[in-house]
């Protein structure tokens, strides 16, 4: 009985292992959005994989594995930069006069043609360069709304702030990133 | 209609049903918010596409290396739990054949309580007919004073000695009981005196009995009590 114990704790790291290899860059890649810093994002997900093998009898299969792993990782990253840095509300206030102003919501990426429009690594590499120029409050509020599928009160939630300063939040992170591609766009020869 | 709704329409999240009912039915009429809305969702997809992270091999080192350590130290502690539950079993077991046993001596007939009663009541009669003894000798030495009611008092001794004698006799205490039972003729003959000298003889008699009965059966006196002189 305990050799049957055995052989599937084996098996089980196996599975680990493998989607280590298969689904690692998709975790590591949140948490960087998330904490911006390399180091921190490899800690979360370490935690994140951690956490998982604890409570490796719970998962199924690999889709409900690695799902679990990304959002626990997620969570490790926000918790690991709540840790490093308090998430500021207030870095964003020089934007709030510019919100009733319809010109600069008003297509940003209007200037492109359809042609100008960036396609692969080049687009990537534009986001991921632009994404920086976010505060906190906008990246953390675009990267787990826009890419990590979160509602809009979870996040609220999490960075223990008003709905409506989510909202506010995610929209002036949008149109920072569309205005920084439409910069993008116009310095494309 | 601002872009912050459009944003949220988009989003699906964030609007009241009212507030979606009425973008909807804004679009439906307006093509240039349409158009607007295509192009927001367009580069809605556009930020989508952040591309995953290339992980270092010293990171996927690391993390493996985090698995097996994590996996050496539980491997052992599922072992010692295995071999915690086995002798958690064991013990169970143990204890369950000790209660069984002990259940089993609990239940077992036990001997009567009869002779420790029996013990107790005895020492209950003793004092109860040294008591009479006493009262014996009271009764006796007042005799003459109302002589009118000597008979009374006599027979009044040979009833409760009589009720003496049938305890003892139905607690075993045979030698007590004969002792009664052969002080009740002096008592009987006390009663009825053939003259005033041989009432005296006889009340004598008995007084010297009933002391003798008193210092044969009075308890043995202890040796804290014996004078140390």
């Amino acid at each position: 009985m305990f050799e049957f114990f055995r052989l599937s704790a084996t098996r089980r790291i196996d599975d680990f292992s493998a989607l280590l290899l298969k689904r690692s860059a998709r975790w590591l890649g949140a948490c960087w959005r998330i904490t911006q810093d390399i180091n921190m994002a490899e800690d979360a997900v370490q935690e994140a994989l951690l956490k998982a093998w604890d409570r490796r009898a719970q998962f199924r299969g690999d889709a409900e594995l690695d799902t679990w792993i990304h959002r626990i990782a997620v969570n490790c990253a926000l918790d690991l930069l709540r840790q490093k840095r308090p998430i500021s509300l207030q870095s964003d206030q020089g934007l709030d006069a510019a919100e009733g102003n319809p010109a600069l919501f008003a297509d940003p990426l209007a200037a492109l043609s359809p042609t100008d429009h960036l396609q692969g690594e080049q687009l990537i590499q534009r986001l991921t360069q632009a994404l920086p120029g976010l505060t906190d409050l906008e990246r953390l509020c675009f990267v787990l709304k826009h890419l990590e599928q979160y509602r809009l009160d979870e996040i609220a939630l999490e960075l223990q702030c008003s709905v409506d300063r989510v909202k506010q939040a995610l929209f002036r992170g949008v149109r920072k990133l569309r205005i920084s591609l439409a910069a993008f766009g116009d310095s494309t020869p | 209609m601002n872009d912050q709704q459009l944003l949220l329409f988009a989003l699906k999240d964030g609007l009241s049903a009212a507030e979606q009912a009425s973008i909807a039915a804004a679009l439906e009429h307006d093509p240039a918010l349409r158009a607007r809305l295509t192009k927001l969702e367009q580069a809605l997809g556009d930020l989508r596409q952040f591309a995953d992270m290339p992980v270092s091999e010293a990171a996927l080192n690391r993390w493996q290396s985090a698995l097996d350590r994590a996996q050496r130290l539980q491997e052992p502690a599922s072992r010692g739990s295995f071999w915690r539950w086995q002798r958690a079993i064991g013990v169970a077991a143990f204890a369950s054949v000790l209660l069984m046993i002990g259940m089993l001596f609990l239940t077992k007939p036990q001997p009567p309580t009869i002779p420790i009663t029996a013990r107790h009541d005895a020492q209950i009669l003793r004092r109860g007919v040294l008591q009479q003894f006493a009262e014996s000798q009271t009764v006796l030495a007042g005799l003459g004073v109302q002589p009118e009611q000597d008979s009374a008092l006599i027979n009044e001794l040979i009833a409760q000695h009589r009720n003496f004698e049938k305890l003892a006799e139905a607690q075993g205490e045979i030698k007590l009981a004969r002792v009664l039972r052969a002080l009740e003729p002096l008592l009987l003959a006390l009663d009825q005196p053939v003259d005033a000298g041989a009432g005296a003889e006889l009340r004598e008699q008995l007084q010297f009995e009933i002391a003798a009965m008193q210092t044969k059966w009075a308890p043995a006196a202890s040796k804290h009590s014996i004078p140390t002189l």
